[in-house]
């Protein structure tokens, strides 16, 4: 009898731990990383009675949680990669949404629009306000947008910052959970303490969504942590501390970085997946170049034009000057340096300035500069100045091996950009030069109008005769020196201009070139100006200014685009991932439901049980009693 | 296949979700009749939305500076008509003056309405634009380009450069054309060369009847035609000095040819006489008006002086003359000019419609499209929703 009731009172102990478990999975249903539990039962060893072995009851072997530790990892790596594409995609749009919004093509239109009126009415001063207005526009429209570039790019670095101190507190969190598991463990002889498995388990979850990781188990059962290429962060209890560090050559570049022994050491390009390589990558293929190439546009427009107002008459009778302030190329050089370098942007090579930063180091002997988009190198061999990809280096104190510096040639051009004619008579939309036919010309020859080479020629306005000679086959100039062949048509280049007559002169016809004096009305530098706008001038003589801004927004566009569809595919494989490990180790409530039924059940038999034997003894009393 | 309950929530609200982004893309698409929220949406097209925004923006742009080199066109035409037409009077007023029926004072009478002519002349080549700008001073538009100096001569004082606008990518058209080409530089005699009376003839011969005959046989030298005897002349080269017809026998109005022309003497030359035959010159309208008047108002008080205004009138006929084809041909090429212009405005209307039409395509939302997209996923998203409350009010402890 006594046996009856330890059977009972063994099955009612294991029906009551299954219901508790499946209120436990009940309870946890919507708790994040729970994995459903479930009590294995066992029966106890028999006794053997000589004609047999007689049943003793049940036991509780183990409560386990289901689930397996791939589909885990699984979840973790998708985890990560998404959170990459998300990172990356959500700043892109940014980007995308900032060059998308139609407010810098129109302020082009409108300068290009003005200059045109100018060239219409160059005596006008309205319409040479007007534009010096439009040129003011465009400028600002430069400088904002660099503005909103740089200060996504500070964003970018607060974020950083914000990330990697989420991951220490993680790493922290995981260091202790490693301790108690250990402990627990310890305490239950090795039996799994599964609600603080999966607490770690959404730690390292989350950990992932924030940086690549690598999770190895050990014996004792804590898990060490390595991100990006190997860098142990947590072993056990105890964790590494990461830093948010500003980039060796570049301060304005925030990095990740991993403090080991006092030294700290970048691991930013080891990232590859997580929210932090997401906004690394960002910032590299998308909010650098985007800069760059507004920088690189703002360069080449206000070099340009610079340089053909350069060659303009004001209506004062002055030359032009410079149209358009402009920022210079930026180089950072390292603490550890010995010699110094300038770098500028190279007006006569304005066609060959890419997008890219540059590296440039020296190695004792040459210089070698790499170019960080492409990864190409080049060895820079002699004292210099070196002109290259658009950029005059000039060398200053002589340089020793190790030396570092970093180039951004556009980076920070458009941010001072800005318009430094403020006179509007000062505007040099007249030739320099004009050319003409005496009067008493015999024949139909014709002189074209001479176009300028070289604005700062002293002699440039200086009044200049070409008088054909007897036999009119030569000329002379001023009356004086060779007699010079003559062809029709072909350019006769002096004194910084450029001429050509064309028909039969006859002996004694005159041409004269000089100073475009009381030239209010031409517009002969305007129309150069505005031929500015078509002029393939960027990128090896590809594009031009308005193709150079629509190839930027069409690459921004493309880039989000991808990431916009990499983030779709990617969240589908995660939630795939999710649906996969939930299969399995997810809580389902028709599921708890109908095992409340059957454990209830197996419940009330145990009692009856329990009953069955009271009421055999009962039994027997009476019958002893009688 | 097992499921969890918080996978199979997740699932269907997932859906839900995902369905309210669509639906919120077409609407959007619907509002604002573009396809494009940004440059995501469509990289190539949205950069090719901005290449050719930028463009019609510049053709606009063009068709404006079209419209005002057609008003300054106009001017110049309008400007041009009238000099035509006060030169045409003058050249009336030389064929009435050569009558030999007139006195000295009709013919003062006539050379008075040819002065007034002569400043109307001077004030219309210092015609100003709407701007203010005298449209045939060059580019020195602020100069008034025909002033009277102290000798009584018209001296143009702007400069010979014209402004260009331009009307194209890559056309550009003058507006017109300088008062120095218009009104300066005109050919005198007949284009060619120009026959003179030396000042210091006595007899009353005078040349008639220029030709020019043989073009290629033409060298544009200085000949003289001297009359060394009675009734005999010489023709001398007097660029280089070579006598090219010796002792010629004279016949009035018998054509003497050398150098590829013809010309004629009448009249009695006078031993000593002699008679010019240069290449032609530039020499102004003005100054054609000018020697006119001096012609008419000449007192022809002997045969001598009466033949020599008779040849100066004939000069002067001929001159004018040079001076309406230069008129004529540079108002037709005004004309020419505003042809262009109109063909040219035509093919930036056809490239305006062009590119509207391809920006349209890459940027306009399909409007039948949008909507019946709308309404499919609206639909959809109905049905979802359902599903969702269905499938969420099922649960076994409904019946427990």
């Amino acid at each position: 009898m006594s046996e009856m009731f330890s059977i009972g009172m063994s099955a009612l102990l294991a029906n009551q731990k299954l219901l508790a478990t499946a209120g436990h999975n009940i309870a946890n249903v919507n708790t994040e990383g729970f994995s459903r539990q479930r009590v294995t039962l066992t029966e106890r060893p028999p006794q053997f009675i000589g004609s047999g072995f007689s049943g003793k009851g049940v036991d509780i072997a183990a409560i386990n949680r289901m689930g397996s530790e791939f589909l885990t990892t699984n979840v973790r790596q998708n985890a990560a990669g998404e959170a990459r594409a998300a990172a990356y995609s959500n700043l892109s749009q940014q980007v995308d949404t900032l060059l998308s919004d139609g407010t810098f093509t129109p302020a082009m239109e409108r300068f290009f629009n003005s200059l045109q009126d100018v060239n219409n009415d160059p005596s006008s001063t309205p319409a040479r306000l007007v534009f010096m207005n439009a040129a003011e526009t465009l400028s600002d429209r430069f400088q904002d947008l660099e503005g909103r570039l740089s200060t996504m790019a500070r964003n970018v670095n607060q974020d950083i910052a914000a990330k990697v101190g989420k991951l220490n507190s993680l790493s922290q969190a995981l260091g202790k959970l490693n301790r108690d598991i250990v402990q627990a463990m310890g305490l239950a002889q090795g039996a799994p303490p599964n609600d603080l498995l999966d607490q770690r388990d959404v730690l390292l979850k989350e950990m992932s969504r924030l940086a690549n990781l690598n999770v190895t188990p050990q014996f004792d059962g804590s898990v060490n942590v390595f991100i990006g290429n190997g860098q142990l962060i947590v072993a056990g209890a105890e964790y590494v501390e990461l830093a948010a560090t500003p980039n060796r050559l570049d301060g304005a570049r925030t990095e990740v970085s991993v403090r080991k022994g006092g030294v700290l050491s970048e691991i930013s390009s080891a990232l590859v997946s997580g929210e932090l390589a997401g906004i690394l990558e960002f910032r590299d293929q998308i909010l650098d170049p985007a800069r760059n190439s507004i920088g690189r546009l703002s360069a080449v427009m206000a070099e340009t034009y610079n340089a053909q107002h350069n060659a303009g008459l004001d209506v004062r009778g002055a030359m032009g000057g410079d149209l358009f302030a402009h920022g210079e190329a930026v180089v950072n050089r390292a603490a550890t340096n010995t010699g110094t370098v300038t770098v500028t942007i190279d007006p006569a090579s304005l066609q060959n300035l890419t997008i890219s930063d540059y590296r440039l180091t020296h190695d004792g002997t040459d210089f070698s500069l790499e170019r960080l988009d492409t990864g190409s190198v080049q060895t820079l061999t002699g004292a210099g100045p070196f002109n290259v990809d658009g950029m005059t280096i000039t060398v200053g104190t002589a340089p020793a091996n190790g030396d570092a510096y970093l180039i951004q040639p556009t980076k920070y051009v458009a941010r001072d950009m800005a318009l430094t004619v403020n006179d509007p008579l000062r505007l040099a939309f007249a030739s320099p030069v004009k050319s003409s036919g005496a009067l008493a010309n015999l024949s139909d020859a014709k002189i074209a109008a001479p176009s300028v080479l070289d604005p700062a020629n002293a002699a440039l306005q200086t009044t200049t005769q070409l008088a054909f000679n007897n036999p009119p086959t030569t000329y002379q100039i001023n009356g004086a020196g060779p007699l010079i062949p003559f062809t029709s048509g072909t350019n006769i280049d002096l004194n910084g201009w450029r001429v050509q007559i064309t028909g039969t002169p006859v002996a004694g016809d005159t041409f004269t070139v000089q100073a475009n004096a009381n030239g209010r009305g031409d517009n002969a530098n305007g129309l150069l100006m505005f031929g500015l706008r078509s002029t393939e001038i960027m990128d090896s003589n590809t594009a031009t200014y308005q193709d150079s801004y629509s190839q930027l927004l069409g690459q921004v566009g493309a880039r989000t685009q991808q990431a916009q569809i990499s983030r779709n595919a990617l969240q589908v494989q995660l939630e795939n991932a999710e649906a996969a490990r939930d299969e399995i180790a997810g809580v389902n409530l028709d599921e708890e439901a109908a095992n409340l039924v059957r454990y209830q059940q197996s419940y009330q038999g145990a009692a009856q049980v329990i009953a069955t034997a009271d009421a055999m003894f009962e039994a027997l009393i009476a019958a002893m009693r009688s | 296949m097992r499921t969890s309950t918080p996978l199979q929530f997740n699932r269907a609200l997932n859906g839900v979700l995902s369905l309210q982004g669509q639906v919120q893309k077409y609407q959007l698409q619907v509002s604002s009749g573009k396809r494009l929220a940004s440059a995501a949406d469509d990289p190539v097209a949205a950069a090719q939305i901005l290449n050719i925004s930028e463009r019609l923006s510049a053709v606009e742009q063009f068709n404006r500076n079209a419209n005002l080199v057609d008003l300054r066109l106009a001017d110049q035409e309008s400007a041009l008509t009238s000099a035509t037409t006060l030169v045409q009077r003058t050249r009336e007023l030389i064929l009435q003056g050569k009558s030999r029926s007139l006195s000295t004072d009709d013919r003062r009478f006539l050379a008075a309405e040819m002065r007034q002519r002569l400043e109307e002349l001077v004030s219309l080549g210092n015609t100003r634009n709407a701007s203010g700008e005298h449209i045939f001073a060059g580019t020195a538009v602020d100069t008034v380009p025909f002033t009277v100096n102290a000798a009584g001569d018209v001296v143009f004082n702007g400069n010979e450069n014209v402004r260009q606008l331009s009307i194209s990518e890559n056309r550009r058209l003058s507006e017109g054309f300088s008062g120095v080409d218009v009104f300066m530089g005109v050919r005198n005699g007949n284009g060619i060369f120009v026959m003179d009376v030396a000042p210091a003839n006595t007899g009353t011969g005078r040349l008639i009847n220029d030709a020019l005959n043989n073009a290629a046989g033409y060298v544009p030298d200085d000949f003289r035609i001297v009359f060394t005897a009675v009734n005999t002349f010489d023709v001398i080269n007097d660029t280089s000095g070579a006598t090219v017809l010796s002792a010629q026998a004279y016949s009035p109005g018998a054509a003497i040819s050398f150098n590829g022309l013809s010309v004629a003497v009448t009249g009695t030359p006078a031993i000593g006489d002699a008679f010019t035959v240069n290449p032609s010159e530039n020499q102004s309208v003005f100054t054609t008006l000018k020697n006119v008047i001096a012609a008419m108002e000449l007192d022809a008080t002997s045969p001598a002086l009466s033949a020599r205004q008779t040849f100066a009138l004939d000069r002067g006929l001929a001159d004018i003359d040079q001076a309406l084809s230069k008129l004529i041909s540079t108002r037709a090429t005004v004309g020419a000019r505003a042809n262009t212009l109109e063909s040219q405005l035509k093919t930036n209307e056809d490239l305006t419609l062009q590119l509207k039409t391809v920006r349209s395509a890459l940027e306009d939302a399909d409007p039948v499209e949008a909507i019946s997209e709308l309404a499919r996923h609206s639909q959809i998203l109905e049905a979802a929703q359902q599903a969702f409350v269905r499938v969420q009010g099922l649960s076994l402890f409904n019946y427990l």
